[in-house]
């Protein structure tokens, strides 16, 4: 019984929660959070973003062709002995 | 601008009306500070949760339908935002849990709060609302938030259903549920201090 009366107890402590009251001055806080995010924003205007944007793709298009050139290279390099051997079959 | 109502100040926010946020943040910033309460039992965080809401009510007004009232829509907002909060602080301290539950001295086991720091509590109720807080930290998330919004911020049975979007019956059954649970909890509490 004790223990159920004490239970009943902390449960009805909720009751006696006021309301309390939150700070005008969180507002300074969550303008300077906003103003920070702007600022952010700001920092990186859209001919950086362009500029970035550009020299990733030249990047791209400079190793692709890079990447072809090599590729067709070895392709020939590894043919080229066979044809040796045949013209060497045709001198017999 | 002062009066206006909060659908009003949204579509100014919609905007970016900083002046706008600041009216709606003066009519809201109890309910929202009183809801972060009950999750965090703490000042600071509470404070914290609060300055996350608004700001994020700022960027997303956009994404308010009108489904619901705007102070239903910034409540969910705190309650979303004070669960992610506590999801937080539970992972840095994950590691810690052992050593925060037994105090160093005595080896008993700590039913405080660390960091409770309620505004609402008056000193002579100060040991109860710890014990009562212990307890809801251990409930289910859904129970928890059906037990904040009815018995501690004391809305209406329709709005906390409207806030949690839930119907009212499964909201009275998550409450019921929730007294079962604190009252499972709160006599483990009893029995380990007896």
């Amino acid at each position: 019984m004790k223990k159920e009366n004490w239970i009943e107890d902390i449960i009805g402590t909720a009751d006696n929660i006021g309301r309390a009251e939150a700070s005008t001055d969180l507002f300074t806080g969550i303008q300077s959070r906003l103003r920070g995010k702007v600022v952010q924003l700001k920092q990186v205007p859209a001919r950086t973003v362009w500029l970035a944007a550009a020299s990733l793709a030249l990047l791209v298009a400079l190793n692709f062709i890079v990447i072809t050139q090599t590729t067709r290279q070895t392709e020939t390099t590894a043919a080229a002995p066979y044809s040796l051997t045949d013209s060497n079959l045709n001198l017999y | 601008m002062s009066g206006a109502a909060p659908e009003i100040l949204l579509e100014e926010i919609r905007r970016g009306n900083e002046k706008a946020l600041q009216q709606l943040f003066l009519q809201l910033k109890d309910t929202v500070f009183n809801v972060s309460l009950g999750y965090t039992a703490n000042r600071e965080d509470a404070e914290e949760i609060t300055q996350d809401v608004f700001v994020e009510v700022f960027h997303s007004a956009n994404s308010f339908k009108g489904d619901s009232s705007v102070k239903t829509w910034v409540c969910r907002i705190a309650i979303n935002k004070s669960l992610d909060y506590l999801r937080f602080k539970k992972r840095k301290k994950r590691f810690a849990i052992l050593t925060s539950l037994f105090s160093k001295e005595t080896g008993e086991v700590k039913y405080h709060q660390p960091d409770f720091n309620h505004p609402g509590v008056t000193l002579e109720d100060k040991e109860k609302a710890g014990y009562l807080f212990a307890a809801i930290e251990k409930l289910p998330e859904n129970q928890r938030t059906a037990f904040i919004l009815l018995k501690m911020e004391g809305l209406s049975q329709r709005e906390a259903a409207e806030t949690m979007q839930i119907n009212e019956k499964a909201l009275e059954s998550l409450f019921q549920r929730a007294k079962q649970n604190l009252r499972k909890e709160l006599a483990g509490i009893y029995n380990e201090l007896k």
